[in-house]
């Protein structure tokens, strides 16, 4: 399966983000890390739209006490998304073969 | 939220919590919030509404709205579903599903609303067809949406004024909203070949710009150009591709190649593709040279005004322009123009008479009818529909919501109303079909000229029309009645279910409904039935012994329409002359045995008039007139009964009026009481003038086919010929066969006046079958209309009884328990049943005897057996719910009534 950029960055930052990875959370690594800010219903759009497809999984886990006792959905990489996200990786990494460096 | 620092404003607030359901759309509301505070942190001002607004606007917003809310639906309906047995089919095919059985459940009731509703969107759909040949055709033309056409309207006659070739120079100059202005002229001639053949086509002179306005390129040649109005010009013709292909065999080296439209002599310079009939059936263009402003206003030809809206124009921008220029013509030639408004509409509707036609109203009335009978199917469903109060019961208490329980409903409306719609599209192509088939049979017969762009075709617009239709009925059929029954609180619904019966009360209004269905369905019974006589009485007595088949008659008609009353007589007298012409040329032929000239001949339409009997004894009465020569008798093989045939001392071509006449048969048994009729004298009525001069009876004649359509209107007179008036017709006789003779006859009239048209060639049996079979089909469709109409108003009494019976099935279990007769019971249900059916029987005669007083369509008597044949049929219609409510059980129904 193809993915876009947006796509690659969002399951990346899942994976990264372990048991840890909600939505927010998925929006501050992309910003800090890939430095590219994201308008947050793309975020979520972009989670729900990749677990549609079945490259990511969610769960629902109860917030720890004090931050108003809701259940939150921790999304993590499919053994599907994984085989995805190497294939963007050798991809691109076949494109950049014999590209010289600037 | 909106309490805490750096929640979103509450209408945010709440709108995104609207759009995000669940948990994830909890975060992401949480998240959104986090964000607006560090907006609002480093910004102040409008900064943070605008921020809010963005969001809201994004389109990735919305998805994740859609796409939680769906998730959100799915995982509430799963448990639901789970708690009614698991069923893993949607919803909405369950429905169907649910619809589909319920209609196979009540055959009768899925029949009589499928037959009603097809009958109905069937004759809509038709005549949505029909209308659009006149309201919105479509031109096989570029952009022909853009084409438009300009008419002076004078409102104080309220009739067209066609001698607009002066308004239409001024309309060229001043007009900015439309362009490419032009006019044409109808042009009627005969085409006459090299080898003397002659054939009348229909044509058109034309402006280059009007030509050049339907955009359309010669598939040889070129078409025709400004340099060709230009006086002393070469006569040219652009021909139509039939012309073409039948005149010239198709030839290609056409161009240059002379042709002769009458008198004049045309050289062909282009020819244009198949299909190219524009403006109306053209075959044939030529220049039209005539200067619009050196004509006066209110002179000149009858000419068509079209045009193309300026790119950046609109109709409405063009109406108001041309209503300015209109007053101030007004204002600056008060003598021709005071009454004259321009007007300007699509040009297909300008050709067509559109406007002027009531085709919304008959869109509207045909939607009524339709509201009318989905009431009808709406109140058998609705009946059907008490018996099922114990299941909605059920369903509410167990926590279906009401919208759920009405989609459900409406779904099994909106099934019955698809197949309704299915039998009427079915039904519209079938008839449309049939129609085309009739009008072709006309235009052959040359008495029906329809324009090149009619379609009897279903386009996709019908196709959305009957779609339209189709929703329309399934809201009025299943929506209506399923919120009025749900409407009951759950509470009132046990208690119903309880007693077995829905007992909101059945409205006024269907009832009022029946009454008129029934009513109208009485009128047109009785129209059909007075009709029904001629129809299918035996072919015409008088027309028997005439020699129909070798006898043909033919009409003369000038090639351009006079434009004025003084005009339209010079042209009479004129082609009459050549009349007489033809007709001596005619007698000399060999093969021709009788020659005569007549404004009317057998078969054939005859003007009436009043005519008094000089003594009074008979009240004045209509009679049909013809106005013959001395050879008319002869060339009928008709003898006189009495007295003499009109003689060369008769016909008066002095512009006298004429002093004798002769009588047929049934104009002496009516008018004259069978008497001698011979010396007594008539003369004519007219309402508002003095009555004419006395006519002297020299002769009279058995009766000769004037009236085929009503032999109750047989009565009529014959008068001398005088070779003026319009229609100038003649007939011969012929041995052997006729349809031989056709292109000999069309050669003499060539050489006789090739500026004439010969038209209607046709012999006396094919006229007496033309308007035989033109009646037998209007028979029909009132036959139709009728028998829809009685089906429409028996459904409705059905509807009503059937309700009643469901309504009052646990009373008439406890009236039987308590020892009523079935008789009472059924007197009891039908008198109800009963009322309004006898009140539109009641207004149905009242309409019926009416339209005999007025039209002469019937009589007290047809209406008598006409509201009895009703009376009957509504009992017939009663039987079934009758027998149901009689089979009511007793212990059932006190059982279910305590």
């Amino acid at each position: 399966m193809r993915l876009g950029e947006l796509q690659q960055l969002v399951m990346l930052a899942v994976a990264r983000l372990g048991k840890d990875a909600f939505g927010g959370a998925v929006r501050e690594e992309l910003v800090r890390v890939a430095k590219r800010k994201v308008a947050v219903p793309t975020v979520y759009v972009t989670l729900v739209r990749l677990e549609e497809q079945g490259l990511v999984e969610s769960t629902e886990v109860p917030r720890e006490e004090g931050l108003g006792g809701r259940a939150r959905r921790v999304f993590h990489v499919t053994p599907a998304g994984r085989r995805a996200l190497d294939e963007s990786r050798r991809t691109m990494a076949r494109m950049w073969e014999g590209v010289a460096r600037s | 939220m909106s309490g805490r620092r750096g929640a979103l404003p509450r209408p945010f607030g709440r709108l995104f919590q609207w759009l995000f359901p669940g948990a994830l759309g909890t975060e992401a509301c949480q998240d959104l919030e986090r964000e607006f505070a560090q907006v609002r942190t480093r910004h102040r001002g409008l900064t943070p509404i605008l921020w809010c607004l963005a969001q809201a606007a994004r389109p990735s917003t919305w998805v994740l709205a859609w796409k939680l809310r769906r998730a959100d639906r799915r995982r509430a309906s799963r448990p639901a579903r789970a708690a009614r047995g698991g069923s893993r089919l949607p919803a909405s095919w369950l429905d169907v599903n649910l619809g589909y059985r319920m209609l196979k459940k009540y055959p009768v009731l899925t029949s009589i609303g499928v037959l009603s509703l097809s009958v109905t969107v069937g004759g809509a759909a038709a005549f949505f067809v029909f209308s659009n040949n006149f309201i919105d055709p479509r031109l096989a033309i570029e952009e022909a949406d853009r084409l438009v056409g300009i008419q002076l309207w004078d409102v104080a006659s309220n009739r067209l004024e066609m001698k607009a070739l002066h308004d239409f120079g001024v309309w060229r100059e001043e007009l900015e909203s439309v362009e490419e202005l032009g006019a044409f002229v109808r042009y009627q001639p005969n085409l006459i070949t090299s080898d003397g053949r002659s054939e009348p086509v229909l044509g058109s002179r034309i402006t280059s710009s009007a030509f050049g306005v339907a955009r359309t390129a010669p598939l040889l040649g070129r078409p025709l150009i400004e340099a060709d109005e230009r006086p002393g010009a070469e006569d040219v013709v652009v021909l139509g591709f039939d012309v073409w292909r039948q005149v010239f065999a198709g030839d290609s080296s056409v161009l240059g190649r002379t042709v002769r439209l009458g008198p004049s002599v045309h050289t062909v310079v282009g020819v244009m593709p198949a299909g190219f009939r524009y403006p109306f059936n053209d075959d044939v263009w030529v220049p039209l040279r005539e200067d619009p402003l050196a004509t006066e206003p209110l002179e000149g030809p009858l000419v068509s005004v079209v045009g193309r809206l300026a790119d950046a124009s609109s109709i409405e921008r063009a109406r108001a322009e041309l209503t300015a220029l209109g007053r101030r013509m007004a204002a600056e030639h008060p003598e021709t123009h005071e009454s004259l408004r321009p007007r300007i509409d699509s040009f297909a509707r300008t050709m067509w008479g559109g406007p002027t036609l009531p085709f919304p109203a008959g869109r509207a009335a045909l939607l009524a009818l339709l509201v009318v009978v989905c009431a009808n199917v709406g109140a058998l469903v609705y009946a059907r529909n008490a018996t099922r109060v114990p299941e909605v019961t059920v369903r509410r208490a167990l926590g279906a919501s009401r919208a759920r329980i009405l989609l459900q409903l409406f779904v099994e409306a909106v099934i019955l109303s698809t197949l309704g719609a299915l039998g009427g599209v079915l039904l519209a192509r079938w008839s449309m079909g049939m129609l085309a088939r009739i009008t072709a049979s006309f235009e052959t017969g040359g008495t029906l000229v329809l324009p090149y762009w009619w379609q009897w075709e279903l386009g996709r617009a019908s196709l959305f029309y009957v779609a339209g239709l189709t929703v329309l009925s399934a809201v009025v059929v299943g929506l209506l009645p399923a919120v009025k029954l749900t409407r009951q609180p759950t509470g009132k619904l046990l208690k119903l279910a309880g007693r077995g019966t829905a007992a909101p009360p059945f409205g006024r209004l269907a009832k009022l409904g029946t009454a008129l269905q029934v009513g109208l369905s009485v009128g047109l019974l009785a129209i059909a039935a007075a009709q029904l006589p001629t129809l299918l009485g035996p072919s015409e007595p008088s027309l028997a012994g005439l020699p129909m088949e070798r006898t043909f008659t033919a009409q003369l008609e000038p090639g351009e329409i006079p434009a004025t009353s003084a005009e339209m007589a010079l042209a009479n007298t004129a082609t009459w002359a050549f009349a007489r012409e033809l007709g001596v040329r005619l007698a000399r032929e060999p093969e021709v045995s009788a020659v005569t000239l007549a404004s009317s001949f057998p078969g054939q339409s005859h003007p009436r008039r009043m005519v008094e009997v000089e003594g009074g004894a008979v009240t004045p009465g209509q009679v049909s007139l013809a106005r013959i020569d001395e050879r008319f008798f002869d060339a009928m093989e008709a003898p006189l009964l009495a007295g003499r045939n009109f003689d060369s001392r008769d016909v008066r071509e002095d512009g006298a009026p004429a002093s004798v006449a002769i009588a047929n048969r049934s104009f002496v048994q009516r008018l004259l009481r069978d008497e001698n009729a011979i010396g007594r004298r008539v003369r004519f009525l007219a309402p508002g003038a003095e009555p004419g001069p006395w006519l002297e009876i020299v002769g009279v004649v058995g009766d000769l086919g004037m009236s085929v359509s009503d032999p109750e209107a047989a009565q009529g007179l014959y008068l001398p010929q005088t070779y003026d008036a319009y229609p100038t017709a003649f007939a011969f006789r012929v041995a052997g066969d006729a349809s031989a003779f056709e292109p000999r006859l069309r050669a003499l009239a060539a050489e006789v006046g090739p500026g004439l048209r010969l038209l209607q060639v046709r012999s006396l049996r094919a006229i007496v079958d033309s308007a035989r079979t033109a009646q037998r089909w209007a028979y029909l469709g009132i036959l139709f209309a009728t028998l829809a109409a009685l089906g429409l108003s028996l459904t409705g009494v059905y509807a009503v009884t059937s309700f009643l019976v469901s309504q009052r099935t646990p009373e008439i279990g406890i009236r039987v328990a308590l020892g009523a007769s079935p008789e009472q019971i059924a007197i009891t249900l039908l008198t109800r049943a009963l009322a309004p059916a006898m009140l539109g029987i009641a207004l149905g005669a009242v309409l019926a005897v009416g339209l005999g007083a007025v039209a002469g369509l019937g009589s007290v008597g047809v209406a008598i057996g006409v509201s009895l044949a009703m009376l009957a049929a509504v009992l017939l219609a009663c039987i079934a719910p009758a027998r149901r409510a009689l089979g009511v059980r007793p212990t059932e129904a006190i059982q279910a009534g305590l």
